[in-house]
């Protein structure tokens, strides 16, 4: 990882809650060359559009923490690799609405494995105010089986509040000792 | 003997209360505002006719000796975990928990003593009325964001007290188990009836608190330490004496029946919801939690299962996770403590994350279950691991425990395998303080 450059990965489902994630957190207002769900079904050429959302956050010295949002598109699977080079974790956004959100977190956790060993992962199910099933003693049951136990909380993407509970969490995961400056 | 003071609501007596942590306080300042029809006024203690001392609180012998050199008349009120034998002839003893019909009648008494029919002094300190300082040992801790609040405010309009005033720690080596709950005149010794298919179902079965009980070895060190056990009292409780464990006791219950039931007791009806995993209370929140630290006896609280066909009434009340209630509420009712019989060497881990998004922030909260849910470690060495007061840990663990999610590997467990290595410092400590200090608005 270069210096001052450091990359904060947000991934998920389209509509579990990306480019609200990183609107709610981001200095700048983000860029987003967003692809609407509907494009996303669509067959358009990969080419034209990638649902990417980008935005910052300035450190203290002038470094910065750049937020990549990554559509879980198989098709744009070849981004991730690029984009997850240099990152210090993963945030993974679950929509509870979707048909069978497990088998998103299966196709993510699947997807993100090498990036996942290496750092660290954090999840956030969205939408739960719409949608309260499955609950999360259910996906804490589906990580069980991957053998990993990770921050996994409720989340509404759309609140700073909740995204900053969540990549807090997933910071301790990466050094619970780290030491915090009261 | 009967002073002229005696029975004269115009004149009513004024005590102050020295070393009761916040709570306590706040009870006691609430049972003598609504239930004493104001014969009993908390005063500052340069004005009161009787003082009451926690001798449980740090430094009581201390605080005992000046308060008693400068009012060396004054009837005053020792209250304790362990007896005490007044040496002074205006001194009683009251064990705790109180009672309020005990801490009546031994007011009653002290009135009796009160200047022995002289006039009132003047207290040399003009005595504010509810001076923090007054209330001892014990603010709310820091870590609670939520207990800053004004519990006092809340509890005023409490339409009720439970019967047992005490809010401070209880002996971890209580000489009597509490009865089974919604069983009339039950001694406490036979064994339970198997829970017929009627409607009340007993709480708290004997064998209910075996598992928290210290280990035998560890009771009989207690027995012949005094001060030991006077030192584990400041940082343990027994949450199956407070809301906290009827909660929890009647949710155990209700996800095991897989029926709604209900729990009644000295608050407005609760209903536990195990299908939804929701607790509906009919009363506000802020009152419930104000009962957090009053002790309430078991045969005050029936447990009784609904018809299957019960649901929250649509108006009044509130539905709430289980979960957020009990987190929350064991917050409050632990105060920095941990639960009685817990080993502090015995490391600790967590099942999985708590939902901490949603539920009530505990200082270091994050760290702390980035640590367990990774690290089987005791409380102690977390302690030593993070940097933090154990009171942290304490708080932490009491809600995590209380929602089901602390797993534990006994001491003794293997051939006392190497403990794991803590974690070490990550190769980005100081981007990830950046981060986090930027996060939490500081630093750009
Ligand atoms: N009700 C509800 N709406 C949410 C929540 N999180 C995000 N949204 C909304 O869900 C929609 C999809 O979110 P978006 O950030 O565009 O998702 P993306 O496709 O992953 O970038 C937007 O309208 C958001 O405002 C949530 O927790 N609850
Ligand atoms: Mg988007």
């Amino acid at each position: 990882m270069s210096e001052g450059n450091y990359k904060l990965i947000f991934t998920g489902p389209v509509g579990a809650g990306k480019s609200s994630a990183i609107r709610a957190i981001s200095d700048t207002p983000p860029v987003t060359t967003d692809a609407t769900a509907t494009d996303m079904t669509q067959n358009i050429k990969e080419t034209t559009t990638v649902a990417m959302d980008y935005g910052t956050l300035q450190l203290e010295g002038g470094e910065f923490l750049h937020l990549y949002g990554t559509p879980g598109q198989e098709r744009f699977s070849f981004m991730w690799d690029i984009l997850t080079k240099g990152g210090i974790g993963l945030i993974l956004l679950l929509d509870n609405t979707r048909p069978d959100p497990f088998h998103d977190l299966r196709f993510f956790l699947n997807s993100f494995k090498g990036f996942i060993t290496t750092t660290q992962l954090a999840i956030g199910v969205t939408q739960m105010d719409r949608c309260a099933n499955p609950p999360l003693e259910k996906y804490h049951e589906q990580m069980r089986s991957f053998g990993l136990k990770v921050p996994l909380f409720e989340v509404d993407a759309r609140r700073r509040r909740d995204i900053i509970v969540l990549i807090e969490a997933l910071l301790f995961s990466l050094a619970p000792n780290l030491k915090v400056s009261a | 003997m009967s002073s002229p003071l005696d029975n004269d609501p115009a004149h009513p007596l004024r005590v102050t209360v020295l070393g009761m942590e916040q709570r306590a306080y706040s009870t006691l300042e609430l049972f003598f505002q609504n239930l004493c029809q104001n014969r009993y006024l908390i005063s500052g203690d340069g004005q009161a006719d009787i003082s009451i001392i926690d001798m449980d609180a740090a430094r009581a012998n201390e605080l005992y000796n000046e308060h008693r050199g400068r009012y060396p008349d004054r009837p005053i009120l020792l209250v304790s975990l362990t007896e005490i034998r007044p040496e002074h002839e205006k001194e009683r003893f009251l064990a705790k928990p109180i009672r309020p019909e005990m801490l009546l009648s031994s007011l009653e008494e002290l009135s009796r003593l009160v200047h022995n029919g002289v006039p009132r002094t003047r207290g040399l300190q003009e005595g504010v009325e509810h001076r923090e300082g007054e209330t001892g040992t014990g603010q709310p801790p820091p870590e609670v964001e939520s207990l800053q609040g004004k519990p006092g405010n809340q509890l005023h309009t409490l339409p009720s007290l439970p019967p047992v005033l005490d809010v401070v720690a209880p002996t971890p080596r209580r000489k009597q188990k509490p009865r089974p709950a919604g069983v009339a005149g039950d001694g406490g010794e036979t064994p339970e009836p198997a829970p017929p298919t009627g409607e009340i179902i007993p709480l708290f079965p004997r064998s209910r608190s075996a598992k928290q009980d210290p280990p035998e070895s560890d009771r009989t060190e207690l027995a012949e330490d005094e001060e030991r056990e006077r030192h584990k009292a400041s940082f343990l409780y027994e949450p199956d004496e407070y809301l906290q464990g009827y909660i929890q006791q009647a949710y155990r219950i209700a996800r095991e029946e897989r029926r709604n039931i209900s729990l009644k007791g000295p608050w407005r009806p609760i209903v536990l919801l195990p299908e939804s995993r929701e607790i509906w209370v009919e009363q506000s929140h802020a009152h419930l939690y104000a009962l957090s630290n009053m002790a309430i006896r078991p045969e005050d609280v029936t447990v009784t299962r609904l018809d299957p066909q019960w649901s929250p009434p649509k108006e009044g009340g509130s539905l709430l996770p289980v979960d957020q209630f009990l987190w929350k509420l064991a917050v409050r009712t632990a105060r920095g403590r941990i639960p009685a019989g817990t080993d502090l060497r015995a490391p600790v881990y967590l099942y999985h994350w708590p939902n901490l998004s949603r539920l009530l922030p505990v200082q270091h909260g994050l760290r702390i279950a980035a640590l367990w849910t990774r690290y089987p470690v005791s409380l102690m060495e977390a302690a030593t691991i993070l940097n933090i007061r154990p009171k942290y840990l304490f708080s932490f663990y009491s809600a995590a425990s209380a929602i089901g999610l602390i797993g534990h590997k006994s001491r003794t467990e293997g051939d006392h395998e190497p403990p794991q290595p803590p974690p070490q410092q990550h190769e980005h400590q100081g981007l990830l303080r950046k981060i986090l200090s930027r996060l939490r608005g500081r630093g750009r």
